[in-house]
């Protein structure tokens, strides 16, 4: 396991439950063990450590309470570990500078909250450098919502991250990873909609050898590879239902059997889920289990497209040109086209239209320079933004993409294209027909629920 | 007995409930992969859990009280 290595004091006079501490708490870094006051005054006065776990009763009876403020002022995070239930002793260790009160009988479970809860304390300076130097945002309900990575920490719920594509949900699940384990070996990231759905069953559980024709040898699935880590699933909208039951019992046992195999695999990972799509409507209409819908949820993230926090957009410039080891400057108009383009493709695109300027401008970026579909657009006085009038002429002879449309789809991908076509073709033909659902549909040919999930998009933005 | 005594036997029993689970729990994870571990525990369970057996009689005679 990657966790950071902490140094701990274990105070307990206890065989048994001196032992059992100790076995826990060598997983997640070095423990030093005393198992009287005076051993622990010894150590506190030669040593420095992230925590001290302290017994009240010992050689005499609550002679841990003297033992507390000597590890505050050795710089210990001092939790207090006794089956003493009187309030007044309770009142007083936390008056002597203990963090944290575990009533005995206590398991496992109680230990690592502790532990993630040091670890929030901890990682506040990383929180900071994360906003300031990776995820660029002044955006004060985004920060709001982004607040709860503290708490994400300090729990083993799941996560949730919700938004458009190109919004960061990748980099906040990395983020999120990161607080707790120092390095990025075990985060395990599965796109799902990456993965044809016939071998997604065998990315996710492993096989063993033989389990289907093509499997020569064995191997691990994403579950079981995320095993003290996090597993990420991303786009996990488009996971098939076959699938979602099976990760379901996953999630819920923690066990699994890789295909081709009797043998029950165990796997502790903190799943990390993330879609652009609207689960909910989903849920609603059928296509996504509403049992894993509850399951996958617990912290939820809401990462807004960034049209909808334009003030971010001169940040973000700022933030991706300073990134290029050569410098260069956005003339005023190209500044304002690229502060008021919608960007579909959110941060990512952004990052990109950046990064082809930077490689061939020429100190300056004009508007010229700026990509098509971006420098094809006005500002109007009331500062909105207004598609040029486009001469069509097809790529392809009989075709129908036209060339600012391929441009688009160059920097934007073009999963980001099409739900810009039914958002635009939705707005259109709703409208024209008077705002007749019935009537709209016969000429989209769409079903209701893919006719509401466009409409739900539209009405995000 | 006193009350402090009183309070001083429900401490025992917490902290012995605390440390035979836990034990369990450490056993049952570690049998296979590090029996020298295993090893150590069950002695010191078993000790533990005679405390415990002897406290909760005492502790009945007070509830029956």
């Amino acid at each position: 396991m990657s966790k950071k290595t902490l140094n701990f004091l274990v105070l307990e006079d206890d065989d048994l439950a001196r032992l059992n501490l100790v076995s826990l708490l060598k997983e997640h870094g070095l423990v030093r063990e005393a198992r009287n006051s005076k051993e622990a005054f010894d150590y506190l006065n030669s040593e420095t450590f992230d925590i001290a776990w302290i017994d009240l009763d010992l050689e005499v009876d609550l002679i841990g309470l003297e033992v507390v403020p000597e590890a505050v002022r050795n710089g210990a995070y001092s939790v207090v570990l006794s089956g003493r239930e009187e309030d007044e002793y309770i009142e007083e260790a936390y008056n002597r500078g203990c963090e944290d009160y575990l009533s005995k009988p206590f398991d496992k479970e109680s230990l690592l909250l502790v532990l993630r809860k040091y670890k929030i304390l901890s990682s506040e300076g990383k929180l900071r450098k994360f906003f300031s130097r990776k995820y660029v945002t002044q955006d004060e309900s985004l920060i709001g919502n982004l607040h709860i990575l503290q708490e994400i920490v300090g729990s083993n719920k799941p996560v949730f991250i919700k938004g458009p594509t190109g919004t960061g949900k990748t980099l906040i699940s990395k983020l999120i990873h990161e607080l707790v384990f120092d390095d990025m070996k075990k985060f395990i990231h599965l796109n799902c909609s990456e993965i044809p759905e016939n071998l997604l069953e065998s990315e996710l559980f492993g096989y063993e050898k033989g389990a289907f024709s093509g499997a020569e040898s064995s191997k691990k699935g994403k579950l079981e590879l995320a095993d003290g880590g996090t597993l990420f699933l991303d786009e996990i909208a488009t996971m098939p239902m076959m699938l979602q039951k099976k990760l379901l019992k996953a999630i819920d046992e923690k066990t699994f059997y890789p295909l081709g195999s009797e043998k029950e695999i165990k796997s502790n990972f903190r799943l990390v889920s993330a879609t652009c799509e609207n689960l909910e409507e989903m849920v609603k209409d059928g296509s996504f289990r509403e049992d894993l819908y509850f399951r996958i949820e617990g912290f939820n993230i809401d990462l807004p497209a960034i049209k909808n926090r334009k003030g971010d957009i001169p940040l973000l410039i700022k933030h991706f040109l300073g990134k290029g080891g050569r410098r260069i400057v956005l003339s005023a108009e190209a500044k304002n086209l690229l502060t008021n383009y919608d960007w579909p493709g959110n941060i990512r695109e952004l990052q990109k239209v950046i990064e082809v300027l930077q490689s061939k401008s020429h100190g300056v970026i004009k508007v010229n320079d700026l990509p098509k579909h971006i420098s094809g657009l006005k500002v109007n006085t009331t500062n909105e933004v207004q598609s040029s009038i486009e001469h069509f002429s097809p790529m392809v002879q009989g075709g129908v993409l036209s060339h600012s449309q391929v441009e688009f789809i160059r920097h934007n991908g073009l999963k980001a294209f099409i739900e810009k076509v039914e958002e635009e073709a939705l707005k259109v033909l709703y409208k024209e027909n008077d705002e007749k659902v019935r009537k709209t549909l016969s000429i989209l040919k769409v079903s209701n629920s893919s006719f509401y999930r466009i409409m739900e998009r539209l009405k995000n933005q | 007995m006193s009350e402090k005594d009183q309070n001083k036997l429900i401490h025992d029993i917490n902290a012995a409930i605390s440390a035979v689970s836990q034990a369990v729990d450490l056993i049952s994870d570690n049998w296979k992969e590090n029996p020298e571990l295993v090893e150590k525990m069950l002695p010191l369970t078993r000790e533990k859990l005679i405390t415990l057996s002897s406290d909760w009689q005492e502790m009945k005679e007070i509830i029956k009280k």
